[in-house]
């Protein structure tokens, strides 16, 4: 789960504990990457993601004498940030922030030009933010699993502590997760 | 194995983790069927693509964001706000008081008084409780009353946090209010959009729908519905109690849940 070997995390989150507050630098540069591309994939939006991984930062400060085994920072961080990114996606949602950009409706065909090419059309249009989309519109319990799982690369046994459900209903969760984003790939891209 | 099998063991496939029996049968479907195979493609690009997302970098200014705004004074009412957006309470804060103040003097007006009667056996006689009118309501409406009321289903993971999310007691005793799992408050609803909604609530064939009198409504769906209602009430201001109704994972472990709307 983490760059760094858990056993260096670990250390850094007792010296911050402690007091070093270079450690907790040094904790949000390692995580930054990770945690500000679950909030941007989560709610598709780079300004919303920026406020969001502040959030869950400043709450990762502020709890941490909530955390109780120093070897479980990075399920306890993910933990934390999905429920962030959650609650920030119910609220975008309900003030239709997400209808706003068109975000809701990954599903909606590309809206061709006279003469255009898809591919043309895609090329100038990123890919990777179609895909983004598409992931930003799907249900949260398959979207956070397909992130935690093919973009983050967590382990079966890390997810299921990080969702709290067992390692099998991991597995089929995932591979509904994928089916459906299969299902909505090929109606937006020319070749998934 | 046939077409409609085959993908529910792609992911299992692809990890390698299916018993030799079943992989067997896997290839030999594939081996005769084109349009199999064109799927597992699909499938197996579909993942590609996630793990060749190229990640987007995190603002320059990310860190010291944070440090300008832990420096901040935390007055009592900026951590009150915190709290309340962690919890996605889309009123303000003067109208979720006055929400929570009714649905409490609802819950004390409307206290139950036993048991349910068991599943699918219709109640002889009316109550004056709110059991009783939803029973009264059931009969005509075929809403199945439940054999047993619990509490909801253990909070998702993040309330064992006492300080990220802190544990919130019901909004109403449920000893009292005994029936729904889920409180929802309305605030004001357009007349316009409630016809709407009741269409919408009759389009769901899962669902039952009572309405024991103006303004209440009460549903029992699978939990796995329980997001599709809140995405159907999303536009108006909405207050759900308990909080862990907001999670995906609510209620999972129920066959059923029970949804009280009280809409103003």
């Amino acid at each position: 789960m983490q760059p760094t070997s858990e056993t260096e995390t670990a250390e850094l989150v007792r010296s911050w504990r402690q007091g070093d507050a270079q450690a907790f630098n040094l904790l949000v540069r390692r995580h930054q990457s990770r945690i500000f591309n679950l909030a941007l994939n989560y709610v598709k939006d780079e300004e919303e993601a920026k406020d969001l991984t502040q959030d869950i930062f400043i709450t990762v400060h502020r709890s941490r004498n909530a955390l109780r085994d120093e070897g479980k920072f990075g399920a306890w961080l993910y933990q934390l940030a999905l429920n962030h990114c959650r609650n920030r996606y119910q609220r975008l949602r309900r003030r239709g922030f997400f209808r706003s950009r068109s975000i809701d409706d990954p599903d909606a065909p590309l809206h061709l030009a006279g003469g255009e090419d898809p591919e043309q059309l895609l090329a100038r249009e990123d890919q990777d933010r179609l895909v983004r989309k598409a992931i930003a519109a799907m249900p949260a319990a398959e979207k956070e699993i397909l992130l935690l799982r093919d973009i983050d690369e967590l382990s079966y046994e890390e997810i299921s502590a990080v969702l709290g459900i067992p390692l099998g209903t991991v597995k089929s969760k995932l591979n509904r997760a994928r089916l459906a984003l299969k299902e909505r790939l090929v109606k937006i891209l020319p070749r998934v | 194995m046939n077409c409609e099998q085959l993908p529910h063991f792609f992911t299992a496939y692809t990890d390698q983790e299916l018993a030799a029996g079943e992989r067997v049968a896997f290839e030999a479907h594939l081996a005769q069927c084109p349009a199999c195979r064109r799927e597992l493609a699909l499938f197996k690009a579909t993942v590609s693509r996630l793990r060749n997302l190229t990640p987007v970098a995190p603002p320059i200014d990310l860190l010291a964001g944070i440090h300008a705004r832990l420096a901040e004074p935390a007055t009592p009412l900026a951590k009150l706000r915190a709290w309340w957006q962690e919890f996605d309470f889309s009123l303000s804060l003067p109208a979720t008081a006055v929400a929570l103040t009714t649905a409490l003097l609802l819950a004390i007006f409307f206290k139950g008084e036993g048991p349910l009667p068991p599943v699918n056996q219709e109640v002889q006689a009316p109550r004056t409780t709110m059991a009783g009118r939803i029973d009264q309501t059931a009969r005509s409406s075929r809403l199945l009353v439940p054999a047993t009321v619990g509490r909801p289903s253990a909070p998702a993971p993040f309330h064992d946090w006492p300080e990220t999310a802190p544990v919130h007691p019901p909004i109403v005793a449920l000893d009292l209010f005994q029936q729904p799992d889920v409180l929802m408050l309305v605030e004001q609803m357009p007349a316009e959009a409630l016809p709407q909604f009741l269409r919408q609530l009759a389009g769901q064939t899962a669902w039952d729908t009572a309405q024991p009198e103006n303004g209440l409504l009460v549903i029992d769906l699978p939990p796995a519905d329980l997001h599709r209602l809140q995405a159907m009430l999303a536009p108006l201001p909405l207050a759900i109690a308990p909080p862990a109704a907001m999670s995906p994972h609510f209620g999972l472990d129920r066959a059923r849940l029970r949804v009280a709307i009280q809409l103003r």
